[in-house]
């Protein structure tokens, strides 16, 4: 597959990372500052883990025997000898402080998932394996763009890129790339770094020339191989131990022994893999979720668990290439304390029940949409700080219901950004929630010639309302506005109230508007006045009262002349 | 006298700048180092600048360096109705003008603020974000508007109406709201609110516009950077008068025409 490259993300120890962060914190949520040694150092002894696959025997630590096997162990555990696969009766044998804790197989698939929606960012097509802990991804033609003096292919920045994106979701992972997806995997898994590492906590990374598949996978031990544990025994009794020395063996005695596979696996030991990348399709609405194992009662904690949301979803968003522009944030309640308060709860905002499971769901409308993590959190403190939980909370949930692609666009070197630009999208987004639609936007004028409609609040966003007139029937020679050559009050109240006209106030037209809206209005004119008003010292705006009072009527009276003893003010020329 | 002191402070900036020039071991020859001295001073000229014109001929020849400051200018009436929404779009328009990504924003609790009005006054719509706050919320809103580095220019109707205020007597709600915030007081001090807006408008240079009531009794006068009282003779002026400047250039005041402001033409027929 000339031409191709791919990069493969191994998580060597995810199932213990999660196992440590839900002892850590019982969120299952991994610190991304923590420092492994320390933490590692706080938690003391050897850990295993079991993972709890749905329907099994085996769903949480209360249904632990002796007899159950081991899925993974730490490297204190190793240290000690206890390997996967044995029995807890086993390991506890050789070490009485082993630790042993149950990991949902659906946290491990939710990590990978995460972190292949992340790479998205990196890479065309991302796909994962929950069987392998790894995650692929297709940068074929990608990797130039992180090219630099230094590394003139961008190979190397696009791994260290992805070393520290992955990092930042709090996970240790060893990265290669490579021309094919399984080369790069056994080279990320059992790939030698020939110097030791300055940082412990760097991520390794490995990176495969074009072409060269075959010498980089030739020092790896035949373990790397899809092989099965009797054909690896069978190599290594007859002194077979890398897949170098598996590459000399005559290809057709190898393949009677390889039997139905001989072919797949012949083609990878000689540095050719075929198999293509499953794509992950990732969901429609992204979608970060976090079971708790006690319930919150406070805000501040709940914040917190929000911002390790905002962290996550931040990196879905940047995989997709998109703002969110209407984020729901959705509590799982505890159920057994909310019938004892079940008042309280139907009083509260958002509140609902799905499948008779009860929860709370916040919507917040994002203006100009967002995608860094402080902005969402400031929106979500901003909501949370002040919202009344109405029973202990056993799960949140941040759901992206909206969100628009992100438009890139190239600054100019001279030419400062504007600060608006900037700051606009994060502010109206906090101020609707503060204040609603209606209070916060831009004035546009209405499609109307009536004054009280003539003038509407719509989103500081939305498109000019020209940009809906244009296309086909468009009148080539131009369009119609909706501004008048008369003049215009700059101020209207809500409702209009009437004053006296004695002989010496002059009224004086501005302008005449006949029949307009006459299926609702009748086909009587309104005069449009203005008069200046001496003891207020202002320009009224307004119309006569009996003009307004006649519009209402299906009559035409143009041949009476109304009387005009009354001028009704509905704003001022200020 | 202002453009000769404003051209002599250049000078003296230009001098020390080649001063230090030529005292360090600069790799540029003298003539480099002066030309880079006078860009450097004409860049901060040109950025720094204090004043903006309304292009409103009358009220710029009034007001001192020729236009508005930066910082919190109030603008007083009686009843909110002396012109002051005209001074104030004018100005919005004037920044619009100059730059064609600068925006403002518009405080407007009681919702009175008509588009058709302010695309007149030559106003861009497209930049003119409006926010209707509640009375109780606006010091918050407006200082958070000032911090957010946004906006050029942001006008604020910083006066609830008055009972007997036109605007009150169509919106009885709002006389009720305007009784509530007047009797509770729970909000900041408005003296202590226009300090924080000052503040944030010299760390974002921005020009903060309060229009006010010049029939509301206060306890202590704004601590603004300029404060004109503004009423209506008639229908075809406005009086104004310098109330109070930074510098001291009180007193002057003048009547202007008000049909001089700046406006769009509309030279197609409407409809």
């Amino acid at each position: 597959m000339r031409g191709t490259r791919f990069v493969a993300i191994v998580l060597p120890d995810l199932q213990i990372e999660l196992a440590e962060a839900r002892e850590a914190d019982g969120t299952g949520h991994v610190s991304r500052d923590a420092d492994k040694d320390a933490r590692a150092s706080a938690i003391q002894g050897p850990l295993a883990v079991v993972i709890a696959v749905p329907g099994g025997a085996v769903q949480t630590e209360l249904d632990l025997l002796g007899n159950t096997r081991l899925d993974e162990v730490s490297k204190e555990a190793r240290a000690r000898r206890i390997y996967p696969g044995e029995t807890i009766a086993s390991a506890r044998a050789k070490d009485s402080s082993l630790r042993v804790r149950v990991v949902p197989l659906h946290a491990v698939k939710t990590t990978l998932e995460r972190l292949a929606e992340a790479a998205l960012a990196f890479g065309s097509t991302s796909s994962l394996s929950i069987e392998k802990e790894a995650v692929w991804i297709d940068t074929t033609g990608c990797a130039h763009l992180h090219a630099n003096e230094e590394d003139p292919s961008g190979e190397r920045n696009l791994l260290r890129k992805l070393g520290q994106c992955v990092r930042t979701l709090g996970h240790a992972c060893r990265i290669a790339i490579a021309d094919a997806p399984q080369i790069a995997a056994m080279v990320a898994r059992f790939g030698q770094r020939r110097q030791p590492k300055n940082d412990s906590r760097a991520a390794d990374f490995f990176v495969v020339p074009e072409g060269f598949g075959k010498q980089a996978i030739a020092q790896l031990p035949t373990l790397a191989l899809p092989l099965d544990e009797e054909t690896v025994q069978w190599l290594r009794d007859i002194g077979v131990g890398t897949i170098g020395e598996m590459q000399q063996l005559p290809s057709r005695a190898l393949a009677l022994r390889l039997g139905d596979r001989a072919r797949p696996i012949q083609l990878l030991i000689a540095g050719e893999d075929q198999t293509p990348l499953d794509p992950y399709r990732p969901p429609e609405h992204p979608e970060e979720t976090i079971e708790l194992d006690y319930g919150i009662e406070s805000n501040e904690a709940l914040l917190f668990v929000a911002k390790t949301l905002c962290d996550r979803m931040s990196v879905r968003l940047v995989g997709r290439g998109v703002h969110v522009t209407q984020l729901h944030i959705v509590l799982k309640l505890d159920r057994a304390l909310i019938d004892s308060n079940a008042a309280a709860c139907d009083a509260c905002e958002g509140f609902e029940r799905a499948l008779g499971e009860p929860r709370v769901r916040l919507s917040m409308p994002l203006a100009g949409g967002l995608w860094k993590s402080k902005d969402l959190f400031a929106l979500l403190r901003t909501k949370l700080e002040s919202f009344e939980l109405p029973a202990p909370v056993l799960g949140v949930s941040l759901v992206a219901v909206k969100t628009i692609p992100i438009s890139w666009r190239s600054l100019n070197l001279f030419i400062p950004e504007a600060k608006a630009e900037a700051a606009l999208p994060k502010l109206v987004a906090e101020l609707l929630l503060e204040l609603g639609e209606n209070g916060i936007g831009r004035l546009e004028l209405g499609n109307s010639w009536l004054p009280e409609k003539r003038s509407i609040l719509v989103p500081y966003n939305s498109p000019s309302y020209w940009a809906g007139h244009r296309g086909a029937g468009s009148p080539p020679s131009g369009e119609p506005t909706r501004e008048s050559q008369a003049v215009e009050p700059s101020r209207m109240v809500s409702s209009p109230w009437p004053i006296a006209i004695d002989e010496t106030d002059k009224p004086k037209l501005l302008s005449k508007i006949e029949a307009v809206e006459w299926w609702r209005y009748g086909l009587e004119g309104r005069s449009l006045i203005s008069m200046w008003i001496a003891p207020m010292g202002a320009l009224a705006f307004g119309e006569f009262s009996v003009e307004r009072a006649n519009t209402r009527r299906m009559i035409s009276q143009t041949s009476q002349k109304p009387s005009k003893k009354e001028l009704l003010i509905q704003g001022w020329i200020d | 006298m202002v453009a000769a002191a404003s051209n002599l402070k250049a000078r003296e900036a230009l001098e020390s700048i080649v001063a230090r020039l030529r005292g360090s071991r600069s790799p540029f020859s003298s003539s480099a180092q002066v030309e880079l001295a006078t860009e450097c001073v004409g860049h901060q000229k040109v950025g720094r600048e204090e004043s903006v014109s309304l292009e409103w001929p009358e009220l710029d020849a009034l007001l001192p360096d020729g236009g508005f400051p930066r910082g919190v200018s109030e603008l007083m009436a009686p009843h909110l109705l002396g012109g002051t929404t005209a001074i104030a779009l004018a100005l919005i328009r004037a920044v619009h003008s100059r730059d064609p990504r600068a925006w403002a924003a518009w405080m407007d609790p009681e919702r009175t603020l008509y588009a058709p009005g302010v695309a007149k006054a030559g106003v861009d719509l497209m930049r003119l974000l409006v926010v209707r706050p509640e009375r109780s919320k606006l010091p918050r809103i407006a200082v958070k508007l000032a911090n957010a580095q946004a906006f050029d220019v942001i006008v604020i109707d910083f006066d609830p109406p008055l009972c007997s205020s036109p605007f009150c007597k169509s919106n009885p709600g709002a006389s009720r709201e305007a009784a509530r915030f007047s009797a509770k007081r729970k909000n900041i001090q408005p003296e202590v609110l226009v300090r924080k807006l000052a503040i944030a408008a010299e760390q974002t240079g921005a020009r903060i516009l309060l229009l006010t009531d010049a029939l509301r009794a206060r306890s202590a006068v704004l601590p603004v950077a300029l404060r004109l009282e503004c009423s209506r003779t008639n229908e075809h002026a406005i009086q104004i008068r310098i109330a109070k400047e930074r510098r001291g250039r009180v007193g002057l005041s003048k009547t202007i025409p008000f049909e001089s402001r700046p406006q769009k033409i509309i030279l197609q027929d409407a409809g």
